[in-house]
């Protein structure tokens, strides 16, 4: 239990750390915070323009002052202000963040799947024909660049077979409440989804595969086997609980990775998610919009952690019973 | 059991996630798309029909729908935003004229004449009417003025800014006709030229915007062209508008759907598998990598067009900085390799510039020699700046100092980031020093143009690509790039009399023939003087399904313009 309220704690820690660095970073940094706070360069702003915007973002205030308005931004979540964009960030990142999520947590809980499935299969099988194979094909697969994999699945599926369309997540005219818009939506979905599941999968097997080879030979493995039991049986009932832990904190910590990951995915499927809002504040230096989206995938990230470690607190009897009754 | 659980949980989670995620579309529209294939022709009776028969229902042969791919970054789909504003120019908010690709002007909202190029009178078109069946009148021409002026504009009072910089108003009056359909703008000097800035002028309902600080978003999408807006989906990435049928001259085209791509490589094999029938752009063609690909199908015509666009330009600051030492735009200009930009950057009809800067399909060209790469001379020319070069073979001044400049550029436009680094390769063997300064759009501005930099344009050298609209601006011949005094652009910082003598003849001209006098002056200022060079001349590439013919090129908007869905026919 110990271990699970550290991890708790650092994760917390880690949040606040990265609050007050995006408060801390420009107000430190050499150079007027005015500039990176707007995204404009210092030397290309006059003075009078200066002096607007230092007013406008309160940097005239004090650092007490200046922080707890910061921290009221996030309690009411208007994340400040992206002046490259001309709006809101949240307001930014809530007409995005939508696709985004449409498409990693499909792709998240696939990929683990596949990777849990596949890899306690192999790695129950190790060294068997199958168990090589495997390896061989998903470390390849996991050197392939997402967007080469999204590439040559455009060019066959959608080109050269007509069977997924490649741009947005619906067609037009297909809204909420239109008849076939749910199937429409899983059609444009699926090819993106199914890029992204790829691109993740092989990590989540190698993970699987060599962490269920190298319980294959304990004495609880063996004895079931000796019992007769299924190989079903062994990998799920027996097998699985003493992996579950590792398996489950990386699907946690899978969530986040695959927002970054998407980011080249959207581009090429021309989905305007957080991966494009991503893309264009980096490219116009549009540094609030950048803390925001800091802010936001840390929140998530801490979240998927805080989850994770309470699943694993709940089906671990060690933990939840206490040593003693273990 | 435990597998069905397992199971159903997955398709829980798998479902919920969609629900969870799943949004309304921006606006949805009420009919599902239509097929992209064209109406098919009707059969027809015989000619020599007994006349007893009933005459045969009009055979509607319009296209149902046009599909054009774009990647414009559109987020709003309302009128002012700028590449919405670009797009729309073609559907819903016509110009008052337009230019054809010999430059001739012709009325499209509006009539236009005069008799001194000082007052020009626009004369609604008849039967132009509103979105709602409003007609357009010339009212509303003086409304978009004094909207823009309210806006920093100065076209019918002068604007001062925060530092006092005054910018005279453009016009010096107006004068309404009495049936509201005309109005007389007088100049404050004459221009021969001034149809050029009415290409891109479009103009604002008056019944709509009057009296409102906010707008609606339908209200910003109001229109008065051969289209009506119908719907905007982010979800899809598509604009959609539909056929109007209250334009005086019905498009030929039912439907229009702008599908937004994000890549470029995904737009280009949709074109040529037929997914989408053009591609669009702002005054841009389509890249040469591009070209040679869509044109070895069959699926695809690439039509060429003369541009009067500078694609690449290399501006010098030339007030402030190394550059506003004549002897060193001149050095560079020479040492740079104008085969490598035509070569590497252009499309396989590239061609090397003249000294006299505009491309040789403009109003007022006059032949100049061509650019070259002379490194004797730039030498030369580096002596009389003071500049000698050392054993490392670089160039120092007589206190040491390198010969170094920095070049701003669009770190998001491929052409400027190529064009940059050949750039700085030359130099750097001629014996300089380039500092590569790629910037995003905001900064760029703010570095680069009077407007955004309010009057503070800190570049020392800066990559442009000017569009055909801009380089017809104010007096043409692209001098509101080159012009200091510019309330906008003026990223030249030119305030050499000279200059200003010349650009007072081009605006006073109340003849072509004046005015090509002048613009000819002008040309041999650019290439006496070298304010700014072009890197690369080209022509503007379109691609549109081969299934099309008769098919309309706008100078300014390419092959999206309102005349192009009037004509266009099916093979």
């Amino acid at each position: 239990m110990k271990k699970y309220l550290r991890n708790l704690f650092n994760a917390l820690a880690c949040f606040l750390i990265v609050i007050i660095l995006n408060f801390a970073l420009p107000r430190l940094l050499p150079g007027d915070p005015v500039a990176y706070l707007t995204g404009f360069a210092e030397e290309e702003m006059t003075g009078a323009q200066v002096e607007h915007y230092r007013s406008a973002l309160h940097l005239d205030e004090s650092l007490p002052r200046q922080f707890a308005r910061y921290l009221r931004s996030l309690l009411d979540g208007t994340l400040g202000y992206s002046y490259k964009k001309e709006a809101p960030v949240s307001s930014l990142i809530r007409g995005r963040i939508g696709y985004t999520l449409q498409i990693t947590l499909p792709a998240v809980v696939l990929s683990a799947m596949i990777g849990l499935f596949w890899g306690l299969h192999c790695g129950y099988r190790k060294d068997s024909p199958g168990d090589r194979f495997s390896n061989a094909l998903l470390i390849v697969l996991n050197t392939v660049p997402s967007f080469l994999i999204a590439l040559v699945l455009i060019i066959a599926l959608c080109f050269r077979r007509r069977i997924f369309p490649y741009t947005g997540v619906s067609s037009a005219g297909m809204a909420p409440g239109v008849p076939g818009f749910l199937a429409d939506r899983l059609l444009h979905l699926a090819l993106p989804v199914f890029t992204l599941t790829l691109a993740a999968a092989p990590s989540r097997y190698l993970l699987m595969r060599n962490t269920a080879a190298r319980i294959a030979d304990e004495k609880y493995v063996l004895y079931a086997k000796q019992r007769g039991l299924s190989p079903k049986r062994i990998q799920f009932s027996y097998m699985l609980k003493n992996i579950a832990q590792p398996f489950i904190t990386m699907l946690g910590m899978s969530v986040s990775l695959c927002i970054g990951g998407s980011l080249v995915i959207e581009n090429i499927f021309s989905i305007g998610g957080m991966g494009k809002l991503l893309t264009d504040a980096v490219y116009t230096l549009d540094y609030p919009l950048m803390q925001g989206i800091l802010f936001v995938t840390t929140l998530i990230m801490v979240i998927s952690i805080i989850a994770t470690d309470l699943l694993c607190i709940a089906i671990d009897p060690k933990v939840r019973l206490g040593e003693s009754h273990a | 059991m435990k597998k069905k659980v397992l199971a159903m949980l997955l398709v829980l989670i798998l479902a919920f996630s969609f629900a969870a995620c799943a949004k309304k579309g921006q606006t949805a529209p009420a009919t599902t798309p239509e097929t992209t294939d064209a109406a098919k022709p009707a059969e027809t009776k015989p000619a020599d029909a007994q006349p007893a028969v009933p005459a045969p229902e009009p055979v509607d042969t319009s296209i149902d729908q046009i599909v054009i791919g774009t990647t414009a970054a559109i987020e709003t789909a309302i009128n002012g935003e700028y590449a919405y504003d670009m797009l729309s120019s073609g559907t819903t908010q016509p110009p008052l004229v337009w230019q054809d690709v010999d430059g001739n002007y012709h009325p499209l909202l509006a009539e236009f004449e005069t008799a001194d190029a000082k007052t020009w009178t626009y004369t609604i078109v008849e039967g132009m009417k509103w979105d709602d069946g409003t007609p357009v009148t010339a009212e509303d021409i003086l409304f978009t003025l004094e909207y823009e002026d309210e806006n920093g504009s100065a076209n019918l009072k002068e604007q001062t800014d925060s530092e006092g910089k005054v910018t005279q108003a453009k016009y010096a009056g107006y004068e309404l006709s009495a049936d509201k359909r005309s109005i007389a703008l007088t100049l404050a000097s004459p221009n021969v030229r001034e149809l050029g800035n009415m290409t891109s002028f479009r103009v604002l309902p008056k019944h709509i915007y009057e009296g409102k600080s906010t707008l609606t978003e339908a209200e910003q999408r109001f229109g008065c062209g051969p289209f009506v807006f119908e719907s905007f989906s982010r979800d899809s990435g598509t604009i959609t508008f539909v056929r109007s049928e209250t334009y005086p001259q019905p498009a030929n085209v039912k439907k229009l759907v702008y599908q937004l791509f994000d890549n470029e490589d995904t737009m280009y094999m949709a074109l040529s598998s037929g997914d989408i029938d053009m591609v669009w752009a702002y005054s841009t063609g389509i890249a040469g990598t591009y070209q040679e690909v869509l044109a070895s199908g069959d699926a695809v015509r690439l039509i060429s067009v003369n541009a009067t666009n500078a694609p690449a330009v290399l501006a010098f600051n030339n007030a402030a900085g190394p550059f506003a030492d004549e002897n060193l735009r001149h050095a560079v200009a020479l040492a740079l390799n104008y085969d490598d930009f035509r070569t590497y950057v252009g499309s396989p009809t590239a061609d090397i510039p003249n000294a006299g800067f505009v491309p040789t399909s403009t109003v007022g060209y006059k032949q100049t020699e061509k650019l070259k790469t002379d490194i004797a001379a730039a030498e030369k020319y580096m002596e009389a700046a003071g500049y000698t070069k050392n054993e490392a073979g670089k160039f120092v001044s007589s206190d040491g100092a390198p010969f170094t400049f920095t070049l701003t550029f669009r770190s998001d436009r491929p052409n400027q980031v190529s064009c940059a680094e050949l750039i700085k390769t030359a130099i750097d063997a001629f014996g300089g020093e380039v500092i590569l300064d790629g910037l995003d759009s905001a900064s760029y501005n703010a570095k680069t143009s009077n407007k955004f930099s309010e009057n503070n344009i800190t570049m020392e050298a800066a990559l442009f690509g000017y569009t055909s609209a801009g380089m017809g601006m104010g007096n043409g011949l692209g001098t509101i790039y080159v012009d200091g005094r510019h309330a906008v652009q003026g990223g030249c910082q030119v305030y050499d009399e000279q200059f200003q003598t010349i650009l007072a003849a081009m605006g006073a001209a109340k003849t072509p023939e004046e005015y090509n006098a002048a613009a000819g002056d002008m040309q041999d200022f650019y290439a006496e003087h070298t304010p700014l060079i072009g890197l690369y001349w080209d022509s503007l590439t379109y691609g549109i399904s081969a299934r099309f013919e008769n098919i309309t090129v706008d100078n300014a908007f390419g092959l999206n313009n309102v005349n192009n869905w009037i004509t266009i026919t099916e093979k």
